[in-house]
C-alpha cells in the first residue's frame, strides 16, 4: 500500500481543508518549519488507520480543532494497482463517527466493513503485522513514549524494545503486565502462596477465624442444646417422682410389702419351734437305743475275755517246753565246734612249719648262683684288661689301608715294567733236561719269564748270559713305590707288609673279644658288680639245718583243708541251734505277755459292766420303753411337715420389701440429685444464654458464608490476573520469537552501512537489544549517544518496513523529525540507507531541518489548502 | 357480644443477627426488628385492636440473651390497654424452658404466654385455642385438639399455631403440617397462623401475616401484620394487612442482552422512588449475556448506585460476556495483546475444558479488555 494524497479538515489548526497532493512511491519529503501542521498531518494519518470512527479517546479528541468541528481525514491510496479513497470523520457523540472507503467513484465499504477493510490493508497476512511502530512523531525522535517521558524508556534499548514491542504489545503490553504484576504481587508471593498481609492472605486468615469461631459456637451450641434437652428430661423425671398418685402408689406398695414380710416372719418362728421338738424326740430315742447298745456290748465283751484267758494259758506252757529243748540243742553243737577248731590250728602249725624249711632251701641255691656270677664277672674283667691293650697296639684300620694302597703301587708299577719288559722263553729239545737257570733258579720246559731287571741266565756248560733289559720312560716308578712302601712300612714299626697285617688281624680280634666281654658283663650284672655283691648280702643266713629233709607240705596241706571244712559246718550247726533257741525263747515270752493281757482284759471287763445282773435288768427295761419313743418322733414329723407345706416365701417376702423400701429411698435420692442437677444445668444454660451463642452462631454462619465468597473471589481474581499474566507472556514470546530473527536480518546490513562491521547484540533473557558492538568496543545502548540512538532507531525502523514489505503487505514509512541530533557528515550516510531503502518503500520524511534536507533527495510535498475549500 | 379486634403477626425472630451483611446494615436490621414490637403496639393502639396475638417464633433462639428478652418485654408491657398472647414456635419451642421460665419471672401482666393446649379466654365471648409447639419437632400436628376442644355457645373460637400448613420448602417431613381445614373442622372463626416469613393466606379464617420485619430475600417487601375483625361466631372476619416493616426487601432479576442499553435497563430495574433506596436492601440478579464493554457498564453503575442502597448485591453468576471482533479490536488489532485476547477468548469458549478454566479465561479477557479501556480513557 502507498498513500498518493492526503486531505485534513477539522484537523487541529486545520479547520479549513488542506491537501498534499503527489506523493510518489519512493522517498518523499516534507521540508518545513515547526508549527506548519507537520505532526497534525502524522497524528491525523495515524487515527485514519489505527483509530475506530467511533472512537473519541483523547487521541482522537486531541484532533478536534478548539474552535470545535470533527475532524475529517482523507486520504487517496493505492493497493495491489487498485485506486482507493477513504475518508473518516471522527465525532464527539459517541458512536457516531463516519468512514468510508471508494473504489473510483463507488462506495465500497463503509462503517464497521471499511474498519475492517483498513485493517486488513495495515495487517500483516502472516498474523499481527505491526504498522503503527514504523511512524515515528516528532518529540519521540529517541523513540520514548510521551507519557513516560521521565520513565526508564527514554533511553534506546526502551525505543528498540518498543519497535519489537509493537509487535509484542509495545508499551501497553508493558504497562498491563506490569499493572498485573503489582495486582498480583500485591495477593500472592512469586511462589503462589498467599501474600503476608494482604487481600488473600486476609480473606484466608479471615476464613479460618471465622471457621474456627464457628465450629466453637457449633460445639457451644450442640452443648446448650444437650442442656436443654437433659434439662427437660430431668424436669419430667422430677414431676414424675413428684406426682401425687405415683407417691401414693409408691407407700401402697411399702405397706403391703412390709405386712407380708410379718406374716412370713410369724410362719418361720413355728416352724423352728416344730424343728425344735422334733429333734427333741429323736435325741430321746436315739439316747435308749445307744445305752441299749452299750450294755449289750459290755456283757458281750466281759464273756469273751474270759475265753481268752483260758487259751493264752495253755499257750504259755506249750511254748516254755520248746524253749527248754532248743537251749540243749544249741550246747550240744557249740561243743562240737570247739573240738573242730582245735583240729584246725594244729594242721595249720604242721603246714607252717613245712613251708620255712623249703625257704631256707631256696635261699643257699640263690647264694651259690650269685657268687658263680661274681666269679665269671671278675674272670671276664681280667681278660677284658689283657684284650684292651692288645686293641691298642698295631696298625689301625686306616693305616693299613695305606699300607695297603702304597703296595697296591708297588704292584702296578711292577706290572708295568713286567709288561713292557723283554720276554724269555725255554723250549728244550726233546730229551733235553731242564738245566737252564735264570738268576739261580732253574727254568722248566715252556717257562716264560720277563725280564725285568738285569738277570743272569746260567746255560750250564755254554755260558752265563747276562740280561740287560731296555730302559723305559717310567723305570724308576718301581723303585720309588718299593722306597715309599719301606718307608711307611717303617713308619709303622713293620719290616713287611704281612707283618704289618698280622698286627692289625690281632688288634681287630682284640677288639671284637672286648665287646663280646662287654656284652656277657651286662648280662651277668646289669646293675654293675656293686648290685649282685648287695643282692648277695641280702640274703638270709643259711641254718645250720638248712639242707634237711623235705617235709610232706601237700599232704599237710590237704589235712588243713579237711579239718576247715569241719570246722565250718560245725559253726554252722551252732548258728541254727542258736536261732532256733532264739525263737524258741521269744515265743515262750510273747505267751506268756498274751496270758498276762487276757488276765487284764477279763479285770477290765469285769470292772466295767458292773454287777452283772444289775445290767441285765437295766437292758430290759430300755427295750420295753423304745416303741413310745419312736412314736413320738414320727408324730412331730408330721407336724413339721404340715407347717412347712402351708409357709410363705420369707425371701420373696422380704425382697418384695427391700425393694419397695429402696423405690422409696431412690424416689427421695433421685428428687434430690434432680434438684442438683436442675441447678447446675440451669446455671450453665444461662452462661451460654447470657452470650447469645445460637444468634452469634447464626450471626457467624452468615459471616462464613460472605466470607467464603469473598475468599473465592479472592481467589478467582488470582488465578484471573495469573491466567492473563500467562496469556500476555505466551503471546509477548510468540511475537518476539517470530520477529526478532529476521529483524536482526534485515538491520545487519544497514548497520554496516554507517558503521562497518557494527552488530546489535540480544539479550538472551529479555530478548531485546541489548548492545551495539563496533570492532572490539561493545556499548551498552543507554551509553550510545543520542545521535547514534536515533541513527540507529531509524535504521530498525526501515528493517521492519522492508521485513513488512517483503511479506507482501508494505506500508509507508512516516518519519516526523526523526533525525534531530544527527550531524551533517553522518546524515548523508542515513540519506543513502533511506534511498536505498525507498526503493521498494513509500518514505515519507517530515523534517524542521530543511538546509540539512536538502540533500535528502526524493520528492518534494507540500501542504497547501484544498482549492475553494 | 362486642366485635373483637386484634392484630395478628408473628415470626418476629428477636435477636437475629444477620451476618452477610456490613456492620452497619446489620445493626440497622437488628434495630428494626427489636423496634417492630413497639410498632406493632402503636399500631394496635392506633387501630384500636386491644390484643395482639404472635403466632410463634417471637424469638430467633431457644437462648436469646436477656437484653432480648428483657427489651421485648418492656415493649410490650408499655402498650397499655394491648393484651399480648403469645405462643412459642419451632425456633423458640416450649423446650426452651430457661427462656420462657425468664418470660414468665419478668413479664408484665398484659403478657400471656400460652404454653400449654387448652382453652383461654382471651375476652368476654372469645375464646382462644393455642397451640404452642413445646418441642423443635412435634412429630404430629399440634391443632388437633382444637377439633373436640369444647366452648360454650356464642364464643368466638380463634385458632393460634405456628407451622406449615403446607408443605412450604421446609427441610422436615410433613409430619407436624397442620391440616388445612383445621378452620373448619375446628369450628375456628380465625386461624392465626405463624412460620411462613411471606403473607399468605390459605383461606378466609386461615392466614399468614408474615414476618413485621422482613429479613430475606426470599419474601420480598416490606413486614406486615394483619388487623383482624371478628363480628360475630360464624361471620367471616374482615382482614387488613397493614405494613410494619422498616427495610424493604427486593430481589430483583435484570435480564439482559447485548443490544440492550444497560445503564436504562438497570434504572428500569430499580425501585423508582430513590427516596425508598436507603431502606432499601436489593439482591441485583444479572442474567443473560453482555458485551465487555456492557459488562464494565453495569459494574461500574452498580458500583455508583449502591452507596444509595441499604445494601445491593449484583449476582453475576447468570451472566456471561460476549466478546466479539470489534471487542478485540478495541484491545488491539495487531500484535501480542491481540493474540492474547484471541487465545483467552478460544479458551473461555473451549468447551474441553473445565466450566472453571472457561470462567477463568473468561474473567481474564474482560480484565484485559477492562485495562485496555481503562487506559484508552
Amino acid at each position: 500500500m502507498r498513500l498518493t494524497s492526503i486531505r485534513l479538515q477539522n484537523v487541529r489548526r486545520f479547520t479549513d481543508p488542506v491537501e498534499i497532493n503527489g506523493i510518489a512511491p519512493g522517498l518523499n519529503l516534507l521540508s518545513a518549519p515547526n508549527e506548519q501542521g507537520k505532526s497534525t498531518i502524522f497524528d491525523a494519518l495515524h487515527a485514519l488507520f489505527f483509530k475506530d470512527a467511533k472512537s473519541w479517546d483523547k487521541d482522537v479528541r486531541a484532533l478536534a480543532p478548539h474552535a470545535g468541528g470533527d475532524p475529517e481525514i482523507e486520504v487517496t491510496l493505492s493497493h495491489r494497482d487498485v485506486d482507493y479513497r477513504v475518508a473518516k470523520q471522527f465525532t464527539k457523540s459517541a458512536g457516531k463517527g463516519s468512514v468510508r472507503v471508494w473504489q473510483g467513484g463507488t462506495l465500497l465499504h463503509q462503517a464497521d466493513a471499511a474498519e475492517a477493510w483498513l485493517r486488513d490493508l495495515i495487517t500483516s497476512p502472516k498474523d499481527d503485522g505491526p504498522a503503527a511502530m514504523l511512524w515515528v512523531r516528532q518529540g519521540l525522535t529517541d523513540f520514548s513514549d510521551a507519557k513516560e517521558t521521565l520513565g526508564a524508556r527514554r533511553d534506546l534499548m526502551s525505543s528498540l524494545s518498543g519497535e519489537i514491542g509493537a509487535v509484542t504489545g509495545g508499551q501497553q503490553m508493558e504497562s498491563l503486565r506490569r499493572e498485573i504484576r503489582a495486582e498480583l504481587d500485591r495477593l500472592v508471593t512469586k511462589q503462589g502462596r498467599a501474600r503476608a498481609n494482604g487481600p488473600l492472605a486476609e480473606a484466608e486468615t479471615r476464613l479460618a477465624e471465622l471457621t474456627e469461631r464457628r465450629d466453637t459456637l457449633a460445639a457451644q451450641v450442640r452443648e446448650l442444646r444437650d442442656q436443654l434437652d437433659q434439662r427437660q428430661a430431668l424436669r419430667r423425671e422430677e414431676a414424675e417422682l413428684q406426682d401425687p398418685d405415683e407417691q401414693r402408689a409408691r407407700q401402697q406398695r411399702l405397706d403391703e410389702a412390709e405386712a407380708a414380710l410379718t406374716t412370713a416372719e410369724r410362719h418361720r418362728e413355728k416352724c423352728e419351734q416344730a424343728i425344735r421338738g422334733l429333734d427333741l424326740a429323736r435325741v430321746r430315742l436315739d439316747q435308749a437305743i445307744g445305752r441299749i447298745e452299750t450294755l449289750t456290748a459290755r456283757l458281750t465283751d466281759h464273756a469273751r475275755a474270759k475265753d481268752a484267758v483260758q487259751t493264752t494259758s495253755t499257750a504259755q506252757e506249750r511254748a516254755a517246753t520248746t524253749a527248754q529243748t532248743a537251749t540243749q540243742e544249741l550246747q550240744l553243737a557249740e561243743d562240737a565246734a570247739r573240738a573242730a577248731q582245735d583240729r584246725v590250728t594244729a594242721a595249720g602249725k604242721a603246714v607252717a612249719d613245712a613251708l620255712q624249711a623249703e625257704n631256707a632251701r631256696l635261699s643257699a641255691g640263690r647264694r651259690r648262683e650269685l657268687t658263680a656270677q661274681l666269679a665269671e664277672y671278675d674272670k671276664l674283667q681280667a681278660a677284658m684288661a689283657a684284650d684292651r691293650r692288645l686293641a691298642a697296639q698295631g696298625p689301625d684300620a686306616q693305616c693299613l689301608t695305606r699300607l695297603e694302597q702304597q703296595a697296591q703301587a708297588v704292584a702296578l708299577a711292577r706290572h708295568a715294567r713286567a709288561a713292557s719288559a723283554a720276554t724269555l722263553s725255554v723250549r728244550y729239545y726233546a730229551g733235553a733236561d731242564p738245566v737252564l737257570t735264570l738268576d739261580g733258579t732253574v727254568l722248566s720246559d715252556g717257562a716264560e719269564v720277563a725280564l725285568t731287571d738285569t738277570a743272569t741266565l746260567d746255560v750250564p756248560g755254554l755260558a752265563a748270559l747276562t740280561v740287560q733289559p731296555a730302559r723305559t720312560g717310567d723305570s724308576d716308578a718301581l723303585p720309588q713305590a718299593e722306597s715309599a712302601l719301606a718307608e711307611a712300612l717303617h713308619a709303622a714299626g713293620f719290616d713287611t707288609l704281612d707283618a704289618a697285617r698280622a698286627a692289625h688281624l690281632t688288634r681287630s680280634e682284640a677288639a671284637s673279644r672286648l665287646k663280646e666281654a662287654e656284652a656277657t658283663l651286662r648280662a651277668l650284672a646289669p646293675d654293675g658288680r656293686e648290685a649282685l655283691v648287695a643282692k648277695l648280702d641280702a640274703l638270709p643266713a643259711a641254718p645250720a639245718d638248712a639242707e634237711g629233709t623235705e617235709a610232706d607240705r601237700s599232704g599237710l596241706e590237704a589235712e588243713q583243708a579237711e579239718a576247715q571244712q569241719a570246722l565250718t559246718q560245725a559253726q554252722a550247726t551252732v548258728t541254727k541251734a542258736r536261732h532256733t533257741q532264739a525263737s524258741a525263747q521269744e515265743a515262750a515270752q510273747l505267751a506268756r505277755a498274751r496270758a498276762e493281757a487276757a488276765l487284764t482284759e477279763l479285770e477290765r471287763t469285769a470292772q466295767v459292766l458292773g454287777d452283772n445282773a444289775t445290767a441285765r435288768a437295766t437292758l430290759a427295761e430300755l427295750e420295753a420303753d423304745r416303741p413310745k419313743l419312736t412314736e413320738d418322733v414320727h408324730s412331730a414329723q408330721a407336724e413339721l411337715e404340715g407347717l412347712l407345706a402351708s409357709a410363705p416365701d420369707l425371701d420373696q417376702a422380704r425382697a418384695a420389701a427391700q425393694r419397695a423400701r429402696s423405690v422409696q429411698a431412690t424416689a427421695q435420692a433421685r428428687l434430690q440429685v434432680i434438684a442438683r442437677d436442675l441447678a447446675v444445668l440451669d446455671s450453665r444454660i444461662e452462661t451460654h444464654a447470657s452470650h447469645a451463642v445460637e444468634e452469634e452462631l447464626a450471626e457467624v454462619q452468615d459471616l462464613l458464608a460472605v466470607q467464603e465468597k469473598a475468599h473465592a473471589a479472592v481467589t478467582f481474581e488470582v488465578a484471573t490476573l495469573q491466567r492473563l499474566d500467562q496469556a500476555l507472556e505466551a503471546a509477548q514470546d510468540g511475537a518476539q520469537a517470530q520477529y526478532l530473527g529476521p529483524l536482526m536480518g534485515e538491520l545487519a546490513p544497514l548497520l554496516r552501512r554507517l558503521w562497518p562491521e557494527a552488530e546489535l547484540q540480544v539479550d538472551a533473557d529479555s530478548v531485546l537489544p541489548s548492545q551495539l558492538a563496533r570492532g572490539a568496543t561493545e556499548e551498552s545502548l543507554t551509553q550510545l549517544s543520542g545521535g547514534t540512538q536515533e541513527q540507529l532507531a531509524l535504521l530498525v525502523r526501515l528493517a521492519f518496513a522492508r521485513l513488512l514489505a517483503q511479506s507482501g503487505q508494505g506500508i509507508p514509512v512516516i518519519l516526523d523529525d526523526a533525525l534531530v541530533y544527527t550531524d551533517d557528515a553522518r546524515i548523508e550516510a542515513l540519506f543513502d540507507a533511506l534511498t536505498l531503502q525507498a526503493s521498494d518503500l513509500q518514505i515519507l520524511v517530515f523534517s524542521c531541518r530543511q538546509k540539512s534536507f536538502r540533500n535528502l533527495g526524493g520528492t518534494a510535498l507540500a501542504i497547501r489548502p484544498v482549492d475553494g475549500g | 357480644m362486642t366485635r373483637l379486634r386484634f392484630l395478628h403477626c408473628s415470626d418476629l425472630h428477636l435477636g437475629k443477627r444477620f451476618g452477610q451483611f456490613d456492620e452497619d446494615t446489620r445493626a440497622a436490621l437488628q434495630l428494626a426488628r427489636q423496634a417492630s414490637l413497639a410498632r406493632l403496639a402503636e399500631i394496635a393502639v392506633t387501630e384500636q385492636a386491644g390484643h395482639v396475638l404472635i403466632a410463634g417464633d417471637l424469638f430467633d433462639t431457644e437462648t436469646p440473651s436477656s437484653r432480648v428478652i428483657r427489651q421485648a418485654l418492656a415493649a410490650m408491657g408499655g402498650a397499655d390497654g394491648v393484651a399480648w398472647w403469645i405462643i412459642p414456635g419451632n425456633h423458640d419451642s416450649g423446650a426452651a424452658e430457661p427462656l420462657w421460665a425468664e418470660m414468665a419471672r419478668h413479664k408484665p401482666d398484659n403478657v400471656h404466654l400460652l404454653m400449654t393446649a387448652e382453652p383461654v379466654e382471651m375476652a368476654p365471648g372469645a375464646v382462644l385455642l393455642p397451640a404452642p409447639c413445646l418441642h423443635r419437632f412435634a412429630g404430629h400436628d399440634r391443632t388437633v385438639w382444637m377439633d373436640t376442644a369444647a366452648t360454650a355457645d356464642g364464643q368466638l373460637r380463634i385458632g393460634l399455631a405456628h407451622g406449615a400448613v403446607l408443605d412450604f420448602d421446609r427441610d422436615q417431613n410433613g409430619a407436624d403440617t397442620i391440616t388445612s381445614n383445621r378452620a373448619a373442622s375446628a369450628r375456628l372463626d380465625y386461624l392465626a397462623l405463624g412460620d411462613w416469613h411471606g403473607r399468605f393466606t390459605l383461606d378466609a379464617r386461615s392466614q399468614y401475616p408474615g414476618t413485621p420485619e422482613r429479613d430475606r430475600f426470599k419474601h420480598p417487601g416490606r413486614g406486615s401484620c394483619l388487623l383482624v375483625e371478628l363480628s360475630q361466631p360464624g361471620a367471616p372476619p374482615e382482614v387488613k394487612e397493614i405494613p410494619v416493616g422498616q427495610f424493604d426487601w427486593q430481589d430483583l432479576a435484570l435480564e439482559l442482552s447485548p443490544t440492550q442499553d444497560i445503564t436504562a435497563e438497570l434504572m428500569r430495574v430499580l425501585p423508582q422512588d430513590r427516596s425508598t433506596w436507603g431502606e432499601t436492601l436489593v439482591r441485583l440478579r444479572a442474567r443473560g449475556w453482555v458485551r465487555a464493554d456492557q459488562r464494565i457498564t453495569l459494574m461500574q453503575q452498580v458500583q455508583d448506585h449502591a452507596p444509595a442502597f441499604r445494601h445491593l448485591d449484583l449476582d453475576t453468576s447468570g451472566l456471561r460476556v460476549e466478546h466479539r471482533a470489534e471487542d478485540l479490536d478495541q484491545i488491539a488489532t495487531t500484535g501480542a495483546l491481540r493474540a492474547a485476547a484471541e487465545v483467552l477468548l478460544r479458551d473461555s469458549q473451549d468447551v474441553a475444558q473445565s466450566q472453571d478454566s472457561r470462567d477463568v479465561a473468561a474473567a481474564a479477557l474482560n480484565r484485559l479488555y477492562a485495562f485496555v479501556r481503562k487506559d484508552a480513557e
